[in-house]
C-alpha cells in the first residue's frame, strides 16, 4: 500500500465531507426551527441536481447562474409545501412522518414522470483535472468541494451574525419565548424550510457534474444527512459540519477498502450514536 | 347478549363466511393471488400498529419480515427441513431477535426511535444482501417447494400446491395472528400499553415497568411480522431483499395511519383499502404513488383518526341523528383516547 492510495481516499472524503455538511446544514435547520424531519430532504436535493441538469441544458446559461437558479426554485418548492402541509401537521410527531413520506413519493413519482427514470450524466461542465503528489482531484470535484465551502461559511455567517439568523436560533431555542419577545414565529419557520430546503438543492447541483442525476437518488441522501445531524447532535450546527466530513472521509475509506459493505455505514453510524450517546458529538442534551 | 353483541357477532359471522367463500367467488388465480396479499399485508399493518400501541413508532418493520421470510426460505431450501417447523423456528427467532433489539433500542423515543428503527430495517435488508451462504444475497432464493402437506391418517390430508389451499393457509395465519393481537390489546396488559402510550411518564411513576411492556409489545409484533415474512414467501416461492425497502416499512406505518390506530380493526382497514384502490389504479401505475400520498397526507391531516375515525364519528353523528328523530337525549359514547396521530 502506497501512501497516495491512502491519501486519495482523503481528498475525495474531505471534498465529499464538505458538499454533505450543506445537506445536513439544512436537514438540521429545519428540525431546529420547525421540530420536523423532513423526510423528504433527499428529494429536495435531487430537484435541485434536475434544476441544474435542465437550466444549463436548456436555457444554455452558465453553470453558476444555474446553481443560484435551483436554490430558488428548490427554496420556493420548499416553502409552499411548508405553507401546505407541514405547517398543519406541526407538533405531531406520526403526523409529520407520515407527511414526510406522502411528500417523498409525490415528489419522487412526479420526477421520474417528468425527467425519466434513467440516469444522467452532466459531465462536460468541467473537463479537467489536477494532479498533485500523485492524487488526482477532478475539476468538477474542486468546484464542488470550493462552492460548498463558501456556502457553508455563508450559512455560519446568516445564522451567527445577522438579525434573521438571531431570530432563527432564537425560536430553535424556545419557541413560546421567541414568540413572546416579537419574533413572528411562523414567518421564520417558513424561511429556515426554505433555506433548508434550498440548502439540500444547492448540494444536488453542486454534484450533479460529479454524479449520475436520477430521480431515485434522494433516498440515500435522506440516509447520509440524518446519519450526520445524528453524529453530530442533532440541531448543533458545529455538529453538522463536524459529523459531514468523517462521514465523508469514512465512506470514503470504507468505498475503497471494503466495497459494498460501506453502504451500511450511515445506518451503523445512526444506530450506534443513538443508542451510545444520543446527544451525538456535539449536541445539548435534550 | 344484549342487541349490540348479537349485531356484532351476526357481522362476524358474514365476513368470515365472505372470507370462506373468497376462492368460490374470485376464480381467477390472479385475483386470488392478490387478495392473498392483502391479507398479508393486513398481518404486516396489524402486528405494525401492535407495537405502536405503546407508543414506539416503527419504520423498520420489513426488518422482521425479512427476518422471518429468509429464515424459513433458507431452513426449507439449503438444510431440508419440514416448512412447519421451518415456521416455528423462524417465528421464535425473529422474535428473539426483537428481544435483543427492544431491549437495546426502546429506552430512545419519539422521533428518534423512528430514525433509528429505519436504520435497522435497513441494515438488516443489506446483510441479507451481503450474505451469500445460506441467503443467496443480491438474488435471493427462488424456486421454493410449496409448504408441506399435512397428512394425519384417517383423519384428513390437506396439499398445499394449489393456490386456493395456499389461500386458506394464509387466511388461517393471519386470523390466528389478527385474533392474538386483538386480545392481547383488549387484555389488562392492552390497557397499560394504551396508558403508556398516552404518558409514559405518569406510567412509570405510577410503578408500571415500561420497558417490559414495551419490549413485550415490540416481540410479539415482530414476531408476526415474522409470520407474515414466512407467508409471503410461501405465497411468493421465492425471497429477494428487494422485497423489504425502506419503502415497504413506510408502506405498513401508512396502513396503520390511513386506517386509523384505536383499534385493531384500522390498520386492517387501511391495508384492504389501499390494497384494493391499488389494483384498481393498475391502469395508471406509474401515477400510483401520487394518488397514495395525496390519500395518505389528507387522511393524516384532516382525519382525526383515520378512516376508523371517520367512520366512528359518522356512527355517532347517524346514532344522534336517529335519536333525535325518535326524540331520545343523544348518546355520548366515546372510542377510547388513544389516537396515533396526536
Amino acid at each position: 500500500m502506497t501512501f497516495e492510495t491512502l491519501l486519495q481516499p482523503l481528498v475525495y472524503g474531505l471534498q465529499l465531507g464538505v458538499t454533505y455538511i450543506l445537506l445536513a446544514l439544512g436537514l438540521t435547520v429545519i428540525f431546529s426551527i420547525m421540530n420536523v424531519v423532513n423526510l423528504a430532504h433527499g428529494e429536495f436535493y435531487m430537484m435541485g441536481a434536475f434544476a441544474v441538469l435542465y437550466v444549463t441544458g436548456l436555457l444554455k446559461v452558465n453553470y453558476f447562474l444555474a446553481l443560484m437558479a435551483s436554490v430558488v426554485v428548490v427554496a420556493a418548492i420548499g416553502i409552499f409545501f411548508e405553507r401546505v402541509l407541514y405547517r398543519r401537521a406541526q407538533g405531531r410527531v406520526v403526523a409529520t412522518v407520515i407527511v414526510g413520506i406522502g411528500l417523498m413519493w409525490m415528489l419522487q413519482t412526479a420526477a421520474q414522470l417528468l425527467f425519466g427514470a434513467q440516469p444522467r450524466g452532466m459531465k462536460e461542465v468541467f473537463q479537467g483535472s489536477v494532479s498533485f503528489l500523485n492524487v488526482n482531484l477532478s475539476d468538477s470535484r474542486i468546484a464542488a468541494g470550493l462552492i460548498s465551502m463558501i456556502l457553508v461559511v455563508g450559512v455560519y455567517v446568516l445564522i451567527y451574525r445577522t438579525k434573521l439568523g438571531k431570530a432563527m436560533q432564537a425560536v430553535a431555542q424556545d419557541r413560546e419565548a421567541a414568540m413572546s419577545l416579537g419574533i413572528d414565529v411562523g414567518k421564520v419557520g417558513t424561511i429556515g424550510f426554505g433555506l433548508g430546503c434550498g440548502l439540500a438543492g444547492v448540494a444536488g447541483g453542486v454534484m450533479a457534474p460529479v454524479f449520475f442525476v436520477e430521480p431515485t437518488m434522494g433516498t440515500t441522501t435522506l440516509i447520509k444527512s440524518l446519519s450526520i445531524i445524528i453524529l453530530g447532535g442533532v440541531g448543533s450546527i458545529p455538529g453538522a459540519a463536524l459529523g459531514g466530513l468523517i462521514l465523508g472521509v469514512v465512506e470514503s475509506y470504507g468505498q475503497t477498502f471494503l466495497g459494498y459493505s460501506a453502504t451500511t455505514f450511515p445506518f451503523l453510524i445512526i444506530l450506534l450514536v443513538l443508542i451510545f450517546k444520543r446527544t451525538g458529538l456535539m449536541g445539548r442534551a435534550a | 347478549m344484549n342487541a349490540l353483541n348479537c349485531k356484532r357477532a351476526i357481522l362476524y359471522t358474514l365476513v368470515f363466511v365472505f372470507l370462506l367463500l373468497i376462492p368460490v367467488l374470485f376464480r381467477n388465480p390472479y385475483h386470488l393471488g392478490v387478495i392473498t396479499f392483502m391479507l398479508i399485508n393486513a398481518l404486516f399493518a396489524a402486528s405494525c400498529w401492535f407495537i405502536m400501541t405503546t407508543g414506539q413508532v416503527t419504520l423498520g418493520h420489513a426488518g422482521f419480515a425479512a427476518i422471518g421470510g429468509y429464515l424459513s426460505a433458507a431452513l426449507v431450501a439449503r438444510y431440508g427441513i419440514g416448512s412447519w417447523w421451518s415456521l416455528l423456528i423462524a417465528m421464535t427467532v425473529t422474535g428473539i431477535v426483537a428481544l435483543i433489539i427492544g431491549y437495546i433500542t426502546l429506552r430512545i423515543k419519539g422521533i428518534y426511535f423512528i430514525v433509528a428503527t429505519l436504520a435497522l430495517g435497513e441494515v438488516i435488508r443489506v446483510v441479507f444482501g451481503a450474505w451469500d451462504d445460506p441467503f443467496g444475497g443480491l438474488v435471493g432464493i427462488m424456486n421454493l417447494p410449496p409448504p408441506n402437506r399435512i397428512d394425519i391418517p384417517g383423519l384428513l390430508a390437506i396439499g398445499f400446491a394449489s393456490k386456493v389451499s395456499l389461500y386458506y393457509l394464509t387466511l388461517v395465519l393471519v386470523l390466528i395472528g389478527m385474533l392474538v393481537m386483538h386480545r392481547l390489546n383488549r387484555s389488562p396488559m392492552g390497557l397499560v400499553c394504551n396508558g403508556i402510550c398516552l404518558e409514559d411518564d405518569l406510567a412509570e411513576n405510577v410503578g408500571i415497568n415500561i420497558m417490559k411492556y414495551k419490549i413485550l409489545a415490540f416481540v410479539i409484533g415482530a414476531t408476526f411480522a415474522g409470520m407474515g415474512g414466512v407467508l409471503y414467501t410461501y405465497n411468493l416461492g421465492s425471497i429477494q431483499p428487494s422485497s423489504f425497502t425502506l419503502a415497504q416499512s413506510a408502506t405498513y406505518l401508512v396502513y396503520v395511519a390511513v386506517g386509523g390506530g384505536t383499534y385493531i380493526l384500522g390498520p386492517i382497514l387501511g391495508a384492504l383499502v389501499l390494497n384494493t384502490l391499488s389494483e384498481f389504479l393498475r391502469p395508471i401505475n406509474e401515477l400510483e404513488p401520487i394518488v397514495f400520498a395525496l390519500i395518505l397526507i389528507g387522511a393524516v391531516l384532516f382525519l382525526n383518526n383515520g378512516l376508523i375515525g371517520l367512520v366512528l364519528m359518522l356512527q355517532r353523528r347517524f346514532r344522534d341523528v336517529t335519536a333525535h328523530i325518535a326524540g331520545r337525549k343523544a348518546t355520548a359514547e366515546f372510542p377510547r383516547s388513544q389516537n396515533l396521530n396526536g
